[in-house]
């Protein structure tokens, strides 16, 4: 079997071109830009919305797959509309990649001014009860300034996370040095995270709750050893369930954990705990699965995981 | 049953693998006979903590310490006679 794996990966990249536009965009992301958001922000701010217009121009293709992933999942929406929440989609796309310039700086602003809570109280109590607290989320694009939002007001969140994800349209170039330096970048802009990939992933979330810190897992994560079919945006899709045995071997309870926006207005919301002592685990999470998705359908312009359903 | 035994008995029932006590003779590392992945390590240290009575404290929680023979067996007989 792994003999196979491996031959397919060295198809695979004697196919995959030297450079790519995606390798172009990255590039010049982490140099350029980067420096230019040093050096004078407002440069970079002042751009976007004209970045913006030429990714939309560009972007025909990924706009085509994302749209037709919602047509499947949203049921009695028309083209005109699936058009408008494509486009308000890759706004927050971009928006996104801008906000990890300037993180700390949205972040900080954002508290002292517009961010709105719902119960903060089922984190308070979850959190007073010093047994961890584990938070599970779904990848919509306001998570890392969520989290960063609450790291400045006291509740700082380790993030699990998948070290090198592929990515689709990358190059050799990409591959090889980009995708290395972009997650080192990434690093410094998440910080406080662990790699699903290390065989000590989880022993240092269990670390961290047995220590009673918070842990942010995302429930539509792609990559884990045990995972459950679950029907899911207009198909079935496998959910992973290995966080749930983590839970219950630290007896941390598990706390839903939802929000939406963006640089100008961060909405945050927690649900009621879970114990996952007295309830079946494969029911917990085809209800967190079912709350994640109705999330999703409520505001799908948020979700940025619509490029990576099948 | 000594610690080591137990350590033993834990290893071979939580990953249901075919070890004979002869085949265990001076094996240090666990990770010979088991692929031990993350949630594996967890699956190995929660039931180390029911056979032991015993729950590990954060800071002495690290994959060295949980896939050591020697290690492992120090370390549980030292919190076994602290009771």
């Amino acid at each position: 079997m792994e003999t196979t794996c491996s031959t397919n990966s060295i198809v695979k990249d004697t196919k995959r071109p030297w450079i790519t536009i995606k390798d172009i965009a990255w590039l010049l992301y982490l140099y350029p830009v980067r420096l230019m958001a040093r050096i004078s922000p407002f440069v970079i701010l002042w751009f976007e919305p004209l970045t913006l217009k030429c990714s939309l121009l560009l972007s025909k293709g990924i706009q085509q797959r994302v749209g037709n992933r919602m047509k499947q999942a949203l049921e009695r929406i028309d083209d005109a509309h699936i058009n408008s929440v494509v486009s308000q989609y890759l706004r927050f796309y971009l928006e996104r990649i801008v906000d990890d310039l300037f993180l700390d700086k949205f972040a900080r602003q954002l508290v002292s001014e517009k961010v709105s809570f719902r119960g903060m109280e089922y984190l308070q109590h979850a959190s007073d009860q010093k047994r961890g607290v584990l938070l599970v989320s779904g990848h919509f694009f306001a998570s890392r300034l969520a989290k960063r939002i609450l790291a400045e007001l006291g509740f700082p969140i380790l993030s699990v996370r998948l070290k090198a994800p592929r990515h689709a349209g990358m190059g050799k170039l990409g591959e090889r040095i980009l995708q290395k330096k972009y997650m080192r970048f990434l690093h410094g802009v998440i910080q406080d995270e662990v790699y699903v990939q290390d065989k000590d992933c989880s022993l240092k979330i269990l670390q961290r709750l047995r220590q009673g810190g918070l842990v942010n897992i995302h429930l539509d994560a792609r990559f884990a050893a045990q995972q459950i079919p679950v029907p899911f945006l207009g198909g079935k899709r496998s959910f992973p369930v290995g966080f749930l045995r983590l839970c219950q071997i630290a007896g941390s309870p598990l706390v839903p954990f939802w929000f939406s926006g963006d640089r100008r207005q961060v909405e945050i919301e927690f649900e009621p705990p879970i114990n996952l002592a007295e309830t079946d685990t494969e029911e917990v999470l085809r209800s967190l699965v079912c709350r994640l998705e109705k999330r999703i359908l409520a505001r799908p312009e948020q979700y940025e995981w619509w490029i990576m359903l099948q | 049953m000594n610690i080591d035994e137990r350590i033993y008995q834990v290893l071979k029932r939580t990953f249901s693998i075919p070890l004979s006590w002869e085949n265990w003779g001076d094996t240090e590392s666990f990770l010979e006979w088991t692929s031990l992945d993350s949630m594996a390590v967890l699956e190995f240290l929660a039931a180390l903590e029911q056979e032991f009575h015993f729950r590990f404290p954060a800071q002495d929680l690290s994959l060295d310490l949980l896939t050591s023979r020697s290690r492992l067996v120090r370390y549980l007989t030292e919190r076994v006679n602290e009771g």
